[in-house]
Order: C-alpha cells, then sequence, then structure tokens
C-alpha cells in the first residue's frame, strides 16, 4: 500500500503531469504526421527523459507512446493515409466516413476507442505483469540465456518476411552489443586496440545514440524520398459532432472486448506489434457485423465500428506490450524495447527484482500510464479541430529537425564529456544511415535493437550458467524451463517454414 | 541494392569473425579449472550466424527477383547532402561550437529540402540567407545570454532566489525571443514576396529559432556542455 502511495506521488506532481501533456501532445503531433512513427516519437524523447527522475522520464516517455499510437488515426480518417502502422486499418472505414461528411465522430470514436483500449489493457498489464515476473524467481542463468535466445528468434522470425534477414539483423545487433569490453574480464574487444583504447568505443556502443539512429535518423532519411510530394494538408474538412452516441458504442461491446483482448494478447506477443493487431480486430469485427443477427452497421461501409475496432486494438497494444518488457525484459514491440532501454540505461532491471524492489516505480508507471490516456482521451476530443492542422506541417522543415534534434539528442547523454558525446553522435549518425540502407533492403531494424538490449543479459548468463556447470554445455537441455524456452526458440523459428506464402 | 546488402554483409562477417578470432582469450576471475567459455565465445558464434546467413542471402537472392526502384535524382541528391552535411557537423562540433554549425546545418538542409533537389544556380540565395540566418542566430542567442545573466545577477544581488532558477531564465529568454522572432518574421515578409525570397525567409528564420530553443532546453535547462567553438562569449 506504501508503495501504491509512493509511485502514485512519483506521478501526482506538477513537474510530472507537465512532462506527461507535453509527451502526449507531441506523442499526437508526431503520430499524425505521416511516416513519422511512435518508436521514433519515443527514441527523440529519450535524452530529454535521460535528463529527468526515472518515474518522470518514463511518464514522458509513455505520455509520447500513447499520444503517438492514437494520433495516428487523424490521417488515416483524413486523407487516407496512416500516420504510422497503427492506423493502417483505420484507414477503410475512417476514410469512408470522411467522405460520407461523418469526419468528426469517425475522429471522436476512434479517440474514444484508444482510450478504452488503453485503459483495460492497462488493467491486463497491472493484472498480469507481476504473476509473470513472480515466475522469474525460478530464473537462473541458464533460464535467462535461453529468455534471451526466445527474444532474440521471436522478434527475428516474426518482424521479416524472410527468416535468414531477421536472424542476420538480429546477429548484427548481438555483435554491437558485444563490442566494448568483456564485462567479466575487463578485456578490450574493440578492433585495433593499441589505437583505439583510450577512445569512447571501449566502453562499447551505447543504447541511446543507437535506438535514435536506428529509429529517428532512418526514418527522417527514408522521409526524405517523399519530399517532392510536398506536404499533406487536408482539404475543407467540416468537423462537426465529435462524440460518437453512447449507445452505439454500448452495442459494440463484443467488438470492443474482443478487439481489447486481440491487441493485449498480440502486444504481449515480443515482435508482432500493432499492424497485425488491427487488421485481426478489423477482420474479426467484419465477421461480428456480417452475421446475420448482428445490428450493427458493416464494417468495410464506412462506419463506426470499422473505425473503433482497430483503434481499440492499436491502444491495446500499449498494454500488452508492457507485460513481457516489464515482466521478462523482452520487448513486444520496437516501441516497448526504446522503453525498456530507457529503463536499462536508469539501471532498472525488469523481472521479480523490478516488482520487488522498484514496486513504486512499478506503480508510478501504471498511473503514467493511466494519466496518458486521460490525457489523449482530453486533448484530442479538446483539439479535435486543431490537431489536423499538424497536416500542414512540411517535411522540408520537420527532417533537419528531426536530424538535428537527433545529433543533439545522442551528444546529450555524455553531455559533459565533449568527445564522448561527439563519438555518440556518429554512432546515432553511422546506425542511422545503416538503419536506412537495411530498410530499403527489406531487412527489418527490430531485430538490432533486440540484440544491442539482450546482447548482454544473453553473454553474462551463457557465461555463468555454462561455468556454473562445470563447462557442461548441455546444461540448458538440462533445466525443464531452460529447455522449454529453447524448444519455444525453435518452434519460433521452424513456424516460419510453415506459414504460407512467407518467403523463407 | 537488395543484392549488395547481403554481399557487403559477406565481407564485414568475414573481417568481424577475424576481430573475433584475433581477441584476446581471458576467463573469468576464479575459474582455475577454464569452465567459463571466454571472452570471445560470442563474438566467434555470433559471427558464424552472420556469415552463414549473409551467404544464404547472396546465394538466395535471384537476379530477376530484383525490382528495379530507382531513387529519383533529386531525393538521391538530398539524402547524400544531408548524410554528408550531418558527418561534417560531426567532425567540426566542437571547433565551430553548437550555435554556429548547428544553425548552419539547419539552414542548409531546410532551404535545400524546400527548393527539393540541388542546383548550381540555387547557390548565391542560399550563400545570402546563410549569411543572414548566422547574424540572426548571432542576435538571438546574444541576446538571449544578455538576459539571463542579467536576470541571474540581478536576483543574486536582490536575494531574489527566483530570478536565478533555470527554469525560470530560460522561460523569459524564450518569451523575448519569440517576440523578437515575431517581429523578424513579420518584418521579412513585406521585404521579399518572391519564391527564392521565401525559401531564404522559412529557412534562415526556421534555423535560428530551433537552435535557440534546442540551447535552451539541453544548455540551460538540462545543463549539458554543448561546444561553444567560436562564440567565446
Amino acid at each position: 500500500m506504501e508503495e501504491l502511495a509512493s509511485g502514485i506521488l512519483q506521478v501526482l506532481n506538477l513537474e510530472t503531469i507537465l512532462w506527461i501533456a507535453l509527451g502526449e501532445v507531441l506523442g499526437i503531433i508526431l503520430g499524425a504526421l505521416p511516416g513519422l512513427t511512435a518508436t521514433m516519437g519515443i527514441a527523440l524523447m529519450l535524452p530529454i527523459s535521460f535528463q529527468l527522475s526515472k518515474a518522470t522520464g518514463m511518464a514522458l516517455l509513455l505520455g509520447v507512446y500513447c499520444g503517438a499510437v492514437s494520433g495516428a488515426s487523424i490521417p488515416a480518417i483524413l486523407l487516407g493515409i496512416p500516420g504510422n502502422p497503427n492506423a493502417i486499418a483505420t484507414v477503410y472505414d475512417g476514410q469512408a466516413m470522411t467522405q460520407k461528411g461523418l469526419a468528426g465522430q469517425a475522429l471522436g470514436g476512434a479517440v474514444v476507442a484508444s482510450f478504452i483500449g488503453g485503459i483495460i489493457s492497462l488493467l491486463l498489464l497491472a493484472l498480469f505483469s507481476p504473476l509473470i515476473a513472480r515466475f522469474t524467481l525460478l530464473f537462473g542463468p541458464a533460464e535467462k540465456a535461453t529468455l534471451a535466445l526466445v527474444g532474440l528468434t521471436i522478434i527475428a522470425s516474426v518482424s521479416a518476411e524472410n527468416l535468414a534477414k531477421g536472424v542476420l539483423t538480429g546477429s548484427v545487433g548481438l555483435a554491437l552489443a558485444l563490442l566494448g569490453t568483456d564485462p567479466f574480464t575487463v578485456a578490450l574487444r574493440i578492433p585495433f586496440p593499441n589505437l583505439l583504447a583510450k577512445t569512447p568505443l571501449t566502453s562499447g556502443i551505447k543504447l541511446i545514440p543507437a535506438l535514435i539512429g536506428l529509429f529517428g535518423i532512418s526514418q527522417a532519411l527514408s522521409d526524405l524520398e517523399r519530399i517532392r510530394e510536398g506536404y499533406l494538408s487536408p482539404r475543407q474538412i467540416k468537423i462537426e459532432k465529435v462524440f460518437p452516441p453512447l449507445r452505439k458504442i454500448a452495442r459494440m461491446w463484443r467488438i470492443i472486448i474482443e478487439s481489447t483482448g486481440i491487441g493485449t494478447l498480440i502486444g504481449a506477443i515480443p515482435g508482432t506489434g500493432a499492424s497485425i493487431a488491427v487488421f485481426l480486430s478489423y477482420e474479426r469485427a467484419k465477421r461480428i457485423t456480417s452475421s446475420r443477427r448482428s445490428k450493427l452497421e458493416r464494417v468495410g461501409t464506412g462506419c463506426l465500428e470499422g473505425v473503433m475496432a482497430p483503434e481499440v486494438a492499436n491502444n491495446a497494444v500499449t498494454g500488452g506490450a508492457l507485460i513481457p518488457a516489464l515482466s521478462l525484459g523482452i520487448p513486444g514491440d520496437s516501441a516497448t524495447a526504446v522503453l525498456l532501454g530507457a529503463l536499462l540505461i536508469k539501471g532498472v532491471v525488469p523481472g521479480n527484482q523490478l516488482f520487488t524492489q522498484e514496486l513504486s516505480l512499478v506503480y508510478a508507471i501504471f498511473f503514467s500510464l493511466l494519466l496518458s490516456n486521460v490525457f489523449m482521451l482530453t486533448f484530442q476530443l479538446m483539439g479535435v479541430r486543431v490537431f489536423p492542422k499538424v497536416l500542414s506541417i512540411p517535411m522540408a522543415m520537420l527532417i533537419p529537425v528531426i536530424i538535428v534534434l537527433s545529433l543533439i539528442g545522442s551528444y546529450a547523454i555524455e553531455g559533459q564529456a565533449i568527445l564522448s558525446a561527439i563519438f555518440d553522435m556518429g554512432v546515432a549518425l553511422s546506425l542511422g544511415i545503416v538503419g536506412y540502407f537495411l530498410k530499403k533492403g527489406g531487412y527489418p531494424i527490430a531485430p538490432i535493437v533486440l540484440g544491442l538490449i539482450l546482447g548482454g543479459m544473453l553473454e553474462e548468463n551463457f557465461r555463468t550458467a555454462v561455468k556454473l556447470a562445470g563447462g557442461d554445455y548441455f546444461v540448458f537441455f538440462t533445466k525443464p524451463i531452460a529447455l522449454a524456452f529453447i524448444i519455444l526458440a525453435f518452434l519460433s523459428l521452424a513456424l516460419t517454414f510453415l506459414r504460407p506464402g512467407r518467403n523463407r | 541494392m537488395k543484392r549488395a546488402i547481403p554481399r557487403v554483409f559477406v565481407v564485414i562477417s568475414i573481417l568481424y569473425l577475424i576481430f573475433a578470432f584475433s581477441l584476446e582469450e581471458r576467463r573469468m576471475i576464479g575459474d582455475e579449472r577454464g569452465w567459463d567459455p571466454g571472452s570471445r565465445a560470442l563474438p566467434i558464434g555470433t559471427g558464424v550466424i552472420m556469415l552463414a546467413t549473409s551467404i544464404y542471402l547472396t546465394l538466395r537472392e535471384k537476379p530477376a527477383a530484383e525490382t528495379p526502384e530507382k531513387l529519383e535524382e533529386g531525393s538521391a541528391r538530398l539524402i547524400a547532402l544531408t548524410i554528408a552535411l550531418t558527418v561534417l557537423y560531426i567532425l567540426l562540433f566542437k571547433t565551430s561550437g553548437f550555435i554556429l554549425s548547428t544553425n548552419a546545418l539547419l539552414f542548409t538542409l531546410v532551404y535545400f529540402n524546400y527548393r527539393k533537389g540541388i542546383e548550381w544556380h540555387m547557390v548565391p540565395g542560399f550563400g545570402l540567407g546563410l549569411v543572414l540566418s548566422s547574424g540572426f542566430v548571432l542576435l538571438i542567442y546574444s541576446l538571449g545570454r544578455f538576459i539571463t545573466r542579467s536576470l541571474v545577477l540581478y536576483g543574486k544581488g536582490a536575494d531574489f532566489e527566483l530570478f536565478t532558477s533555470k527554469l525560470f531564465t530560460s522561460g523569459v529568454t524564450l518569451i523575448a525571443l519569440a517576440v523578437i522572432f515575431t517581429a523578424a518574421l513579420l518584418m521579412s515578409r513585406k521585404i521579399s514576396r518572391s519564391a527564392e525570397g521565401k525559401y531564404i525567409r522559412i529557412s534562415a528564420l526556421t534555423a535560428p529559432a530551433v537552435t535557440e530553443i534546442l540551447y535552451l532546453v539541453f544548455k540551460q535547462i538540462f545543463l549539458v556542455r554543448l561546444a561553444r567553438g567560436l562564440i567565446t562569449w
């Protein structure tokens, strides 16, 4: 009870509330701008969160996360272009509603749906993550090493159309994580040690510059390809009645419950992400509304049901994706990978330790997510006529600002040591360029991040497990949980071959 | 592109494996019996996986499967310019300092992005804009420093703590600069209404404004040591 009060107090202060509000507004703006993702928004805010306390920093990032996921529906509804993959399925009925002159109701419905999805998934997060975290008490080094392996293989197998590409980028992330200094022997692990021994490379590749480069700079470079398209100012669209009829929402109870379930569950599976959840929930809603007994409007015809189903699901993903991140240290999607990175940088270890030793921080995270959802609902409904105007911000201006913010953000992490800080800018830029070319070649970026995050955990626990087992490499097959994880890792790879129409 | 990437990774993997094998083999303290797999075990394992997957992808990518995707020349030039300028920015950051280099980078990128390409005839406008923008950023930076220092000095002298608070000084500076910025925006609109003038105006005002906001946030609020470079005051 004391921890609950302490957690709430860490959030219920003017500074944190203001940061959440700012994060929310920034998130909505970033989410609404096509091409700028939620992950990019969180990555850009990482350096600022780094300067704040743990709870306030996380609150800011959660505000951005929530805002960006819901803001993506604005261009999806008004222009038929999703702000980011979270709103891919909102386009169909959202755009059709706009064409019918119901843009206001579509925007309002999307916001209410995002709020419902966010709140229910938060409840599920609060319910399940402590239980799963308690399970980690059974984990020794062998179990932790194989868990890291599961995280890497799942994300490699589901994030790419081609398994080999996912495995390749995952191992690139791992290779980057292993650069620097051996954690056990302090032996240097850098190329040309005689030459580079006194450079910042000895501390390895830092997570924040890497994340900023991979998600911020690479995205900005990709967006430069579209610079000639100019900006997407919405036509003169009248936005009248905004709040959807409550009776209508109540009649959609089945769609809401199923979409929340789908969003939370898909979010909780590492590597899957919102784009799968929104399509599944949209298809499910289509099936529900096309049944003869259904009194709802048919999804696909430009109705509220078709907007609410994917919007409930994409915000339900936010809570779902945090379940494995907080309880196991395995992020559910790339956005939570960045959130997890923010926690790790602050020295917070996910799992049972987090839920026992830093319970007040866990409550603060939950409460921040609750406030973020409340702010998202309030700001989006209040600003329903204002936020669409951000679509008029020209990319020509926005891209350079993102690039400079990425560079200065990377610099700020080591802000007192100029040379290390400049090195971090170089890391961000290099990985940004690499990420840009990889994306162009159809290679996924998320496994690199997972490799970077889980590399340390994998190595430390792998070596400790083998050492404790007297040099026996088969120790991983003799422990039931570790063996279960190995089977899960194997299955996640094997299932790729069974998926129809997939390029292996 | 699709065929080049795995080939590049084959080379990188081979180099990484050479690097991994060249690492000094050390075992953790207290491991007299040599049970620890050692500091190069995982790098070697990772290198092998990288090499295997990149060879597999090289062999698998068929020439026919590659769809010709030609990047528009203007966009390609802008991407090359962005990469080249950011590299230069990082290299010169310490020498030229945050204010001048950030403003120059922002101005150049915004200007050419607005022009949607790079042509020789744009150079005079670009040069003029860069000079104007640099002058404007120096003006608002100096004014900002003056306001902040005056507030802090007054606060210390009169024992008025609020005036020495970094949030307060940054807020007042931001408001003052917003007024100057708005005035500059209104004035510049009257000076030139041509398309070229519009691009110069937008770029020359955006770059100093963003530079100064970043300075206020990172330097004045979060106390990050941004390199001063050529600006000594």
